[in-house]
């Protein structure tokens, strides 16, 4: 294997850190700095220390990157040994997106079916007919444990319980 | 014998009929979430956080110290059964656990795991429950200047020093700790980083970054990794009952003694959780071993030692958590959290003002315990069944947990939309090999590190020497200094050596 390969996805997720860190310098600028009492640090230390972080080790990795060191990964090698694959990301995204739209409009039982059963399937479910009826009781579950026992409210939207 | 006394008193709050069965939930949800791949202690406790304002800090905190030993029993089953660990501290397990579940001794690796896990987590527990009160007398005279300094030590620990790229760990910290300052400023009252967004004003709550890194990141990751896999491996099955023998025995006890002495101290360091110690301990089990030849074909000491060492580093985790309010891990950060949502701090001030809560905690340890071997040896068999649930259906219910523990925190669908938001994050950071405990802990130490320096500052009068120049701040400022200098100074030195041959 070549580890010098340069990776550019990796390349662009460390300027996105160091992009990140820029814009929340930019942002820090907005805040009125008081400058009394003895307290010389004042609200716009720490945020400037922690963007500054970013943006440097953003820019570091990156430059290292450009030129082919990625250091290895901290995880168990075995999740890397697969490759990525886009379409079940995507999918699981969309599951995502979905919830979050239907949650306001539709309510709980139904967003976290949806959610549910999305999620399965960007995970490789074969068996939709087989794993919906779990979904369903496995979302009314929660739901009754958190609003019946629990006294948590949750969006109840057009389902009537 | 003043703690014998409030340990006493502690039992008298732990037996309650209330208290026991909330251990008895703690340690089986514990058990739980470690047995179960992609849920660990820290998320279980950032879920559950809502919940637990329906009952009280006491017995909520009982709760939450059962589910931290069971998920360190539950993620060796996981780890010997299925050669996928549970959770992290039981990565190590899988290396000896899996491979004497493949030679037939699967019910002698899960036996010396629970029972080593016993020991070490009682052991750990006396432990905590004199080392304890010792340091309070210590951090009462502690000022902002040593909090300061322990906050930078344990953030240099979790970012810097541990996992393979400092600069990847520094990046996860700061982050976290740009987070944490979202929002309103405590101190001056000015909205910061807050883009024009009256949402924001509030800050984000570390719970949404906690269940969107480790939950949604995990589920979109595992997604991602394909569908090839994902057919439940090979879950090795316990044919029949075959104790530990005597020689298993006889290999196995000192490895627990060991594990437990490893465990404990490096429990109590900012060491970033209970994995450190588990490797310590493998490593250490495999150079004393009398049959260095086994390693790696299911050497029984290799799975006593690391899961001891991971029980007592729970046990000794705790004992910053309660002393000085310093969480070492992001599961503790979690706990920190919990006490702070009921308006508490942990510290030495703690133990004076609510020791019902203190050493009822503490005495709840010892019960769980002893609740987790009775509740692990007969009923193995029932938690290895959970390993065949199908992961598809598995990750679509911890999304549909994530996302009502989300919203229920503060009902505000923002709320869940940021967790979906960070779960993009997350998943980031997992695919580019961003460790993720650090922004976790950043997040929560973050404003106690700027509210610590700020004090520091205003009752010096703006003098900084006095953040070297106090004996214990200056000291731990030197060792911070020493590790992240000099330590990643080696390191260098070290790649250049063994990479001059390939050279």
């Amino acid at each position: 294997m070549d580890a010098r390969r340069r990776d550019l996805p990796y390349v662009a997720v460390t300027l996105g850190i160091a992009l990140l860190g820029l814009v929340a310098l930019l942002e820090i600028q907005q805040i009125p700095t008081p400058t009394l009492g003895y307290d010389r640090t004042g609200p716009r230390l720490f945020p400037s220390l922690a963007a500054l972080g970013l943006i440097l080790t953003g820019l570091i990795l990156g430059i290292r990157a450009w030129r082919g060191e990625v250091p290895e990964p901290d995880e168990d090698e075995a999740d890397w040994a697969r490759p990525f694959d886009a379409r079940d990301f995507i999918i699981a995204l969309l599951g995502l997106v979905a919830a979050a739209a239907l949650l306001r409009t539709t309510g709980f039982i139904v967003a976290g079916t949806v959610l549910f059963m999305v999620t399965a399937t960007a995970l490789g479910d074969r068996r939709p007919l087989f794993s919906l009826p779990i979904a369903v009781l496995f979302v009314l579950a929660t739901y009754l444990l958190f609003t019946r026992f629990l006294g948590l409210n949750l969006p109840r939207g057009i389902v009537p319980l | 014998m003043e703690v014998l006394g409030s340990l006493g008193e502690g039992f008298g709050v732990a037996l309650t009929p209330e208290n026991l069965l909330l251990t008895a939930l703690g340690v089986t949800l514990g058990t739980l979430v470690g047995v179960l791949p992609g849920v660990g202690p820290a998320l279980t406790i950032a879920l559950l956080l809502p919940v637990a304002t329906q009952i009280s800090p006491g017995s909520a905190f009982i709760m939450f110290a059962g589910i931290l030993y069971g998920a360190m029993y539950g993620g060796s089953t996981t780890s010997i059964l299925l050669n996928t660990p549970g959770e992290s501290a039981s990565v190590i397990t899988a290396l000896e656990g899996n491979a004497m579940a493949r030679r037939g001794r699967a019910a002698a690796a899960l036996a010396t795991a629970a029972i080593g896990s016993f020991i070490a987590g009682t052991v750990g527990t006396i432990g905590l429950t004199f080392l304890a009160p010792a340091l309070v007398g210590i951090a009462l005279a502690f000022g902002p200047w040593e909090y300061f300094a322990l906050i930078v030590f344990a953030f240099a620990m979790i970012s810097a020093v541990l996992g393979k790229s400092a600069l990847r760990g520094v990046a996860s910290l700061a982050l976290g700790l740009l987070l944490a300052t979202i929002g309103l400023d405590r101190q001056s009252g000015q909205a910061r980083l807050t883009f024009g967004s009256p949402e924001l004003l509030g800050g984000i709550h570390v719970v949404v970054v906690a269940v969107g890194l480790f939950a949604i990141g995990e589920t979109l990751f595992i997604a991602s990794r394909g569908r090839r896999d994902l057919k439940v491996e090979s879950v090795i099955g316990l044919v029949g009952l075959v104790w530990m023998n005597r020689q298993e025995w006889a290999r196995s006890w000192p490895a627990w003694l060991r594990g437990t002495a490893i465990g404990f101290p490096l429990g109590t360091l900012p060491a970033g959780g209970a994995e450190t110690p588990t490797m310590v301990s493998y490593a250490i089990e495999r150079r004393l071993s009398k049959h260095p030849q086994e390693f790696g074909r299911g050497a029984i000491e290799g799975v006593a030692g690391p899961e001891a060492a991971n029980n007592a580093s729970v046990a000794g985790s705790l004992v910053p958590l309660l002393t000085l309010g310093l969480p070492t891990s992001a599961t503790t950060a979690m706990m920190l959290v919990a006490f702070q949502q009921y308006g508490l701090q942990p510290g030495p001030l703690l133990f004076a003002s609510s020791p019902q809560l203190v050493w009822g905690l503490i005495a709840s340890l010892y019960v769980g315990n002893t609740l987790l071997l009775l509740l692990n040896l007969p009923l193995v068999g029932v938690w290895a069944k959970l390993l065949e649930i199908p992961r598809p259906l598995l990750y679509g219910g911890i999304l549909v947990l994530a996302t009502v523990g989300t919203y229920s925190l503060q009902r505000s669908m923002v709320d869940v939309i940021a967790v979906y938001v960070i779960g993009v994050v997350g998943f980031l950071m997992r695919q580019f090999g961003f460790p993720l405990a650090p922004t976790v802990v950043g997040m929560v130490l973050g404003p106690l590190l700027e509210i610590q320096f700020r004090r520091a500052m205003q009752i010096g009068l703006g003098d900084l020497t006095l953040f070297v120049t106090r004996p214990i701040a200056g000291t731990i400022i030197v060792l911070t200094v020493f590790l992240v200098v000099v330590v990643p100074m080696l390191r260098f030195a070290r790649r250049h050596r063994l990479a001059k041959p390939v050279a």
